[in-house]
């Protein structure tokens, strides 16, 4: 069986999920040519590797992740409150933000809550999917993204309080 | 200050998380310099993958596997015993004989839990561990990653008077570490003498216990 091949678009999906989880473009671009290079020494020794996109992703979240846990880097979750645990179910599906909020708060949600949204939102899993591959309390997450939308909701009612009456 | 009211429509959330991510590229050129790797690999590949070599290297591996799987058959037919116990001590002697710098100094099992995240188990106080050591009131200094039999374990290092003393755990399989007595069971653990030190091996709350000081 012949080797498939990494195309242009997938490098740049990855150089994008390497941005998702490390926030800095040379830290993604260092990530992704070591996922890259150890996709070719597999093939290299003649391995087959079936995806080989799903492969490098793997292995750049590996990576991070190890090198996450070893500095202790903590993404600074700014919108954290001191509110008592709220259960209330979040349907993320019908969650709708402005581009320049998400711009603006994406960088500091907890790099967990990202790799999840970006497994939801640009591969197509189910949060539950998500949390499952990469092995994160699905609690935990949920309530995080409810804190998310109550943020959210909260900034909107900010802005139209000042915008009232000019 | 008044903060400027935004006239932006919202979207739904999965569209603008495509869009942020989507906003951010890898330049071309260095896209370009990937793409020239993968071709150059593949084109080695490619090449040492020739018909009659490729037959040759089948029957070797082929044969080789073969081997590998008698072995492998033996291996695992064959019962783990004392030697295998003498392994993992032959290993943990080592270990207690570098005595490399500790991952994490804290004087409590909590802070050892909190510190290894990496392991598939839980590491835990053992009850049995002062039974074991010369009387004195140890004291935990701490722990750091470590392996038995190619399982990741931990170190933890205890100060008993004025010695220092090692105590390994990692979950425990009978396949691979053979029979261990289980505390509990009214029975000691075992003992062995490697290099001058005294190694007792027991399994408590489902881990392998591995203590090694001066005899």
């Amino acid at each position: 069986m012949s080797q498939p091949e990494l195309t242009a678009a997938q490098l740049q999906s990855l150089y994008q999920y390497a941005l998702v989880l490390c926030q800095q473009p040379a830290d993604a671009s260092d990530l992704l040519q070591h996922g890259v290079e150890t996709y070719l020494l597999k093939i290299s020794r003649q391995q087959v590797i079936h995806n080989p996109e799903a492969y490098v992703r793997t292995v750049v979240r590996n990576r991070f992740y190890d090198q996450y846990r070893r500095d202790r880097r903590q993404a600074h979750i700014a919108y954290e409150e001191q509110a008592a645990y709220d259960i209330s179910p979040v349907n993320l599906e019908q969650l709708c933000i402005q581009q320049d909020e998400l711009q603006r708060i994406w960088s500091q949600l907890a790099v967990e809550d990202r790799d999840i949204l970006y497994h939801w939102a640009i591969l197509g899993l189910s949060t539950d999917e998500a949390c499952a591959e990469l092995g994160i309390p699905r609690g935990t997450f949920l309530s995080r993204m409810h804190r998310l939308k109550k943020h959210c909701q909260a900034r909107r009612a900010s802005d139209d309080q000042r915008g009232g009456g000019v | 200050m008044s903060r400027e009211r935004s006239t932006e429509p919202q979207a739904p959330l999965a569209e603008a998380i495509r869009r942020e991510v989507g906003r951010h590229r890898l330049d071309d050129a260095r896209v370009e310099q990937l793409l020239r790797q993968q071709q150059q690999v593949l084109a080695a590949a490619a090449a040492t993958r020739t018909p009659t070599r490729a037959l040759g290297l089948r029957c070797a591996v082929s044969l080789v596997a073969l081997i590998l799987i008698g072995l492998l058959g033996w291996w695992l037919l064959r019962p783990p015993g004392v030697d295998v116990s003498r392994q993992i001590a032959l290993e943990v002697v080592e270990n207690h004989l570098k005595l490399k710098p500790l991952d994490v100094h804290t004087d409590t099992i909590a802070g050892i839990q909190s510190y290894f995240t990496q392991l598939d188990f839980s590491p835990v106080a053992s009850a049995a561990l002062p039974d074991q050591l010369a009387p004195g009131a140890p004291r935990l200094l701490g722990g750091r990653y470590c392996s038995i039999k190619g399982d990741t374990a931990a170190q933890l290092r205890f100060q008993n008077g004025a010695q220092t003393v090692t105590l390994y755990q990692v979950g425990y399989r009978a396949s691979s570490f053979g029979a261990v007595p289980e505390l509990g069971d009214a029975t000691a653990p075992k003992v062995l003498f490697v290099k001058g030190l005294q190694v007792s091996i027991w399994v408590e709350k489902d881990l392998l216990m591995v203590l090694v000081q001066k005899n």
